[in-house]
């Protein structure tokens, strides 16, 4: 089991921890030899919310060297916390030296290690200090190495075709209203229609029934590509009708938690089965510096929709 | 004393006493006619701050106010003028440190109106309390002014100088150190105590988080590690390197923060691995000297310095540490005095009350337990626990041991000398004793041990049906309180393996306040049929 490479965007894999450590303390990674994958599971947060997200590893890291015996996957549990300290760190070493932005000049080394037997994630790197002189800094990240056979317990949500997808409107917008509607109710429902005009609702009901919560935007449609376009020509698709999904209220505003990093979220809802968010650090689309995707349950519904 | 300082002088002071905060709650002042000291030690003692601004460093400075002649009088034949006193680091920072102080303040005058005066006429001098007196004079002929009320100190803690022999000196600035501990991401959002280890040898320095989780705690899952030239430091004057210290933080940072804050740079000194670590800085005008212990390094390769470092643990650790406070208590006499005398009448006062409170008692606990030893200092008492000197080993040792309690206010120190006891000595009467007339107070054992006697024939021969009209009649009151003292105690006495004479008199002594609970055992139905 070998693994090296050089982090090149230090501050975009810094964002994505920063989002995963609000989330959840511990988180999978999964090294393959084209993606990194983060993932967190349900079981560590009772919200139910989950975190699969794939990100190219050349969006993150150069001269990348990956192998094992389990088909060149690497696969650990690790403190995000503790990496996103690291990568902080390295960050902070990088601006100090002048670099600015983090990106190429020195060398950030990160490599898999073992220490008094114990497995680790090394961060090395040399950088100038503020006097011109070099200093050297290692970050030891521990970590529990996964073995093919755990990662094969650990299986995605399966979920049918996003009924509608829309993007969100910037999550500090969202925060406030969604604060305020989760202290009336536990559970939040999501609402979205096809459009145009394309409105996604938030809404709850109070415990005892004796107040109905609606909050409305105005988002934007998202159309993947022409096959979707095609479909929803389709007659059968009703353009004005709201496809619904309850969620635990506690997980959206879990995933608002991201709003320290900047980025766009796409949000598909699958009638009566789940919510997932995609979250584009920096800008959306092909220049995406990673995507995290967050999977949240839909909660059994008790009534009509 | 009066001090005056003016818009310049204010921030440094206002910077200082925010860093004092930071090592410890209470501030000690100490002011000679040449300088004030403040001064602060956290509470584990294995940190002291010590700010000492002189005269000059003020607009006016005096102690001791000759002019007026009035607190000549209140000081009386005080020959040496010095003035002390102890309050709240806060509450003196709360006041300098707010908002509208920066923006408007072009005067701040301290005073301290020490407490003994005997001038009526004096609005200030009026009351037995030592006050300081923060005159803040603003914008717009605004006087605001804060009386806070001043703490005898406990103690005036000094450090001990370390043996220039084998010292060990370094200069750097402070912007070049904060970038090397802002390295080291467990120190900025551990709510924790971080330590750094810092190994210096021939060329370079190399520094590493002790939260390495080689040590297998749970929580540690980041060891950061940092080597930087020597040439960083602008003097490395090492005396035998390799030489491996380690040290908390917290307070350290706050020196940081105060040498940046007027870009001062800091002199480190140290001699070995297990004596404390000094940081001086000041100009003209102050000095500031903050003294850190550092503990020992587990594991951590620091060659030859280690070793021995690991040798005088051993001596150190020892029952009593006797070495180490030897060089550490180097005081001036007078303030030896000082300290010894809280001391002893604590000692003294300490003893009983502690071992009261670790006998098996049928006594509820006293309602307030000024003797009762504080958790800090009984640690100590039971002998050096290596494990709480690896966190922090307290660097001032009180002269005669560690295990007794600072006198907290001069009340505290007056009901020392006048001790009154908790608890009654099982020998002596109680007054409650007295006042249930049962004549207890002047049996012998037996006679007591008869008295119960007596009563379970008594309780026999009426079985255990309780307390008719007849029996009343018979035995009176007192007879009546007795059977339910006995029949209690014989509802104890499976519990109660002791019976000693003593102890029923300590259980009698809570007679009069179960009384009432007793009583209600009489079972009366609430409603008629």
């Amino acid at each position: 089991m070998r693994f090296r490479a050089c982090v090149e965007n230090v501050p975009t894999f810094c964002k994505i921890m920063q989002v995963i450590d609000r989330l959840q303390k511990k988180c999978i990674i999964q090294f393959k030899p084209d993606v990194m994958r983060i993932i967190c599971l349900s079981d560590a947060n009772e919200a139910g919310i989950q975190v699969w997200s794939e990100i190219k590893v050349s969006t993150l890291f150069n001269e990348y060297r990956i192998q094992s015996n389990a088909d060149n996957i690497i696969s650990m549990n690790i403190a995000s916390a503790s990496l996103l300290h690291a990568l902080q760190g390295i960050q902070n070493a990088l601006a100090t030296s002048g670099t600015g932005s983090g990106l190429g000049g020195e060398e950030v080394l990160m490599k898999l290690a073992k220490k008094n037997d114990q497995a680790l994630l090394n961060f090395a790197l040399t950088t100038p200090t503020r006097t011109g002189r070099l200093q050297s800094l290692t970050y030891d990240v521990r970590i529990e190495v996964l073995r093919a056979l755990d990662m094969t317990k650990i299986n995605e949500p399966l979920c049918p075709d996003a009924d509608t997808l829309v993007l969100l409107p910037s999550l500090p917008t969202l925060r406030s209203p969604v604060e305020r509607l989760r202290a009336l109710s536990s559970t939040l429902f999501v609402r979205a229609n096809i459009g145009p005009p394309t409105k996604l609702l938030l809404e709850v009901t109070g415990d005892e029934n004796e107040v109905k919560v609606k909050v409305e935007f105005g988002v934007k449609y998202v159309q993947i590509n022409r096959q979707e376009e095609e479909d929803a020509e389709a007659p059968g698709k009703d353009k004005e009708r709201l496809y619904s999904v309850p969620i635990v209220a506690k997980s959206f505003v879990k995933f608002l938690n991201c709003h320290i990093v900047n980025g766009h979220v796409i949000a598909a809802i699958c009638h009566r089965h789940c919510l997932i968010l995609y979250f584009y650090i920096g800008s959306a689309g092909a220049d995406a510096g990673g995507v995290l995707t967050f999977y949240i349950p839909s909660l059994v519904d008790d009534g009509p929709m | 004393m009066q001090a005056t300082l003016d818009v310049t002088g204010l921030k440094p002071f206002t910077k200082a006493l925010a860093c004092l905060s930071k090592y410890g709650d209470d501030l000690t002042i100490y002011a000679t006619p040449d300088s004030l000291s403040l001064s602060s030690t956290n509470s584990s003692m294995s940190a002291y701050a010590r700010y000492k601004f002189v005269k000059q460093f003020f607009v006016r400075y005096n102690v001791g106010d000759k002019k007026t002649g009035r607190d000549r009088l209140a000081d009386g034949v005080q020959e040496v003028l010095t003035v002390t006193g102890q309050l709240l680091t806060k509450s003196l920072l709360s006041i300098l440190k707010h908002r509208t102080v920066e923006k408007s303040v072009s005067r701040c005058e301290l005073s301290i109106v020490e407490g003994i005066s005997s001038d009526p006429d004096d609005e200030d001098n009026d009351s037995l309390e030592s006050k300081l007196i923060v005159r803040l004079h603003c914008k717009h002929g605004v006087i605001k002014t804060h009386r806070l009320l001043l703490l005898t100190p406990t103690s005036l803690l000094a450090p001990g100088s370390p043996s220039t022999l084998s010292e060990s000196r370094l200069t750097i600035g402070p912007r070049s150190v904060k970038d090397m501990i802002e390295q080291f991401p467990s120190t900025k959002t551990a709510k924790g105590n971080p330590q750094l280890v810092w190994t210096f040898s021939h060329t370079d320095v190399h520094l590493k988080s002790v939260d390495s989780f080689f040590d297998s705690k749970a929580g540690a899952q980041l060891s950061t590690e940092l080597t930087i030239s020597a040439d960083e430091f602008d003097v490395y004057d090492i005396y035998c390197p390799p030489i491996t210290i380690a040290f908390h933080l917290r307070e350290f940072n706050a020196s940081i923060a105060f040498a940046d804050s007027l870009a001062l740079p800091l002199d480190l000194r140290f001699t070995d691995p297990l004596s404390p670590l000094y940081v001086d800085l000041g100009d003209d005008t102050f000095e500031a000297l903050f003294v850190i212990s550092t503990s020992q390094v587990h594991g951590a390769g620091g060659g030859a310095s280690q070793s021995r470092g690991a040798s005088q643990a051993a001596n150190g650790d020892g029952p009593n540490g006797n070495g180490r406070k030897r060089s550490r208590d180097e005081d001036e006499p007078r303030r030896l005095a000082n300290r010894k005398k809280p001391m002893k009448v604590v000692q003294r006062t300490d003893v009983p009350g502690y071992h009261r409170t670790s006998e098996p008692e049928l006594m509820p606990p006293p309602s307030s337990i000024p003797q009762r030893r504080s958790p800090q200092f009984s640690q100590p008492h039971a002998g050096p626990s290596s494990a709480r000197r690896e966190e922090s080993e307290p660097l001032f040792f009180p002269p005669s041991s560690l295990s007794a309690p600072r006198p907290q206010s001069p009340l505290f120190t007056q009901h020392q000398q006048d001790p009154e006891p908790l608890f009654l000595p099982g020998s002596q009467p109680s007054q409650a004793i007295v006042d249930s007339g049962l004549g207890i107070e002047s049996m012998s054992a037996a006679e007591f041990e008869a008295m119960f006697e007596g009563d379970e024939e008594e309780m026999e021969l009426l079985g255990s049906q309780t307390l008719s009209q007849k029996q009343l009649m018979e035995g009176g009151e007192s007879s009546l309180q007795r059977g339910k003292e006995e029949e209690r105690k014989l509802e104890e006495s499976e519990t109660e393996s002791d019976t000693e004479p003593e102890d029923d008199s300590m259980s009698f002594e809570l007679l009069p306040t179960q009384e009432s609970r007793e009583g209600d055992k009489s079972f009366r139905p609430l409603f008629e049929d």
